[in-house]
């Protein structure tokens, strides 16, 4: 394409015709210049303004911060959803990994110095995973939920910290509660970011 | 750009219309900003290249719209789009130019990223906006006869009408990818203001003295009542009596208005200096824009891109 572009003739000079520039500029020249030139530099400066305050609309109208918390809320939400549809699998999937790599596994971070408090009269077996201490941050344990929608939740998980003492994870497993496997989130009740997770497996009775 | 310039049928309709005006030449000023501000910035030239074909599309898409806008006859030397083909032709060609321009900006994601890409994206929104706004004013100006406008008006116009896309938007696109992002680009409308002003106020003066060389017909923005720097400023200095005639002159349509009128229009511009007044502002501008240039490029280092877009400033005034 470029052999059709039309081409203008070689300029005869070799230099610019500019003749004003090379003149000192009077009185009168120089008061319409600056004149000008501030008043563009308003017009721009108010330009760039407008563009500024129209940006911030536009942010504002994408994502107001009206809206943070109920999305935070929405986030945490779908964060439990997903523990709750692959916590089992991931609880699982850690174990198979740590067992593959023997007891020197820990990621960088030890796993925090918890005790474990369980009460119930059912066969059970009790997972977690919690890598901060729970003195450092105000642990909670959102209900945990089977992958089985028909089972309640088991509500009644939460941990007893106080002063020079260890922590307690405390797991109140109700008698009657179906068996299955419950799992979830650890989280810092104030900020609502995870900590950590737990499984609980509540196993069949033995036939007698 | 030939790739993204679509050929197949209806050809005779619609992809030779649209091939029309990117085949007659002209300067590439846009795309070549846009490549040498982001080369500048450290990016290769493959980084930029779509961009800049998507810029130079979307000029020429501008084109056959102002040219139908303005009643233009003359365009790079030929017969204005328009002209050969009629408006219902024309226009739906620079549509489907507009259109075209956008498959290079897509095709970014591939080099860039989806980021990038989007921010490019969204910068040319903004400029079709401020274009389209820019033109709005103009064209509004000419349609109710206003002729009571001060010199913040007309920078205000050519702000959007024409800085945006002949500069602002090159440069901005060039350095966010020069950058990945990071750029600050508010500086970057200010130096294409200044620079973007001086060449419209050259390109008017260039107008007015137009031979064949320039592609565009002698006194055509006169004959179509551009609210040109030199004709604000003689309308403000003239005498009642010219102020008088001069906007009944302008309230004919185009096709009124007869060759003496457009003569006496450039005489009065004479009388009153209004040439000599815009060439002043048109100097002041191109030095407020060296300034601007060195705020930005100063800290890079030295490299033929940068000379060439700090030339643009003094070539703007070399043109014939």
């Amino acid at each position: 394409m470029a052999d059709n572009r039309a081409k203008r003739d070689d300029l005869p000079r070799t230099g610019s015709n500019r003749t004003t520039s090379t003149a000192a500029p009077t009185g009168a020249h120089r008061r319409v210049i600056e004149r000008a030139v501030k008043l563009a530099y308003g017009v721009v400066d108010d330009h760039i303004l407008q563009g500024q305050k129209a940006a911030e609309r536009l942010r504002a109208g994408t994502y107001s911060s009206a809206d943070f918390d109920s999305d935070l809320k929405h986030c945490l939400q779908r964060a439990l959803d997903l523990s709750k549809e692959f916590g089992v699998v991931g609880m699982d999937f850690v174990d198979a990994v740590r067992r593959l790599a023997g007891p020197g596994l820990s990621g960088g971070s030890p796993v925090a110095d918890v005790a474990l408090e369980v009460k119930s009269k059912r066969r059970n077996q009790v997972k977690y995973d919690i890598r901060s201490s729970p003195t450092r941050f105000s642990p909670a344990v959102p209900p945990l939920h089977s992958a089985d929608k028909t089972k309640e939740p088991l509500k009644d998980i939460h941990f007893v910290v106080r002063d020079g003492q260890r922590p307690v994870l405390v797991v109140n497993i109700p008698d009657n509660h179906p068996y299955g496997v419950y799992s979830g989130a650890i989280v810092d009740s104030e900020t609502h970011e995870p900590a950590g997770f737990i499984t609980v497996r509540i196993l069949e009775d033995e036939k007698p | 750009m030939k790739p993204y310039l679509a050929s197949g049928e209806p050809s005779p309709y619609l992809y030779e219309l649209a091939a029309d005006y990117p085949r007659r030449g002209g300067k590439m000023m846009r795309p070549s900003i846009c490549i040498a501000t982001a080369r500048a910035f450290g990016a290769r030239s493959s980084d930029a290249v779509r961009s800049a074909v998507a810029i130079e599309l979307l000029h020429n898409a501008f084109l056959v719209h102002d040219d139908i806008e303005d009643e233009s006859e003359m365009r790079r030397g030929a017969p204005a789009l328009h002209s050969l083909h009629g408006v219902p032709l024309a226009l739906n060609a620079g549509d489907a130019m507009l259109l075209l321009s956008l498959r290079p900006l897509l095709d970014n994601r591939q080099n860039l990223g989806p980021q990038l890409a989007l921010d490019v994206l969204l910068d040319t929104e903004r400029m079709a906006r401020e274009s389209a706004e820019g033109q709005a004013m103009e064209l509004g100006w000419r349609r109710d006869n206003v002729m009571e406008l001060e010199d913040d008006d007309y920078f205000t116009m050519v702000l959007k009408k024409t800085s945006w896309l002949a500069v602002i938007y090159p440069m901005r696109v060039g350095a966010m990818i020069g950058t990945r992002g990071r750029a600050d680009l508010d500086q970057f409308i200010r130096f294409g203001f200044f620079l973007g002003a001086a060449f419209q106020i050259q390109d008017d003066l260039l107008n007015l003295a137009a031979d064949h060389r320039y592609g565009k017909e002698a006194l055509g923005d006169l004959f179509e009542g551009k609210r040109t720097l030199m004709l604000i400023h003689a309308f403000r200095r003239g005498a009642p009596a010219e102020r008088a005639k001069l906007k009944i002159i302008l309230g004919a349509s185009r096709s009124e208005r007869r060759a003496d009128d457009v003569v006496w229009i450039r005489s009065l511009m004479e009388r009153h200096d209004s040439l000599n007044y815009a060439r002043k502002i048109g100097h002041g501008l191109a030095g407020a824009a060296l300034h601007e240039f060195a705020g930005i490029f100063g800290r890079l280092p030295a490299s033929r891109d940068k000379d060439f877009l700090r030339g643009l400033v003094t070539w703007i005034f070399e043109r014939t």
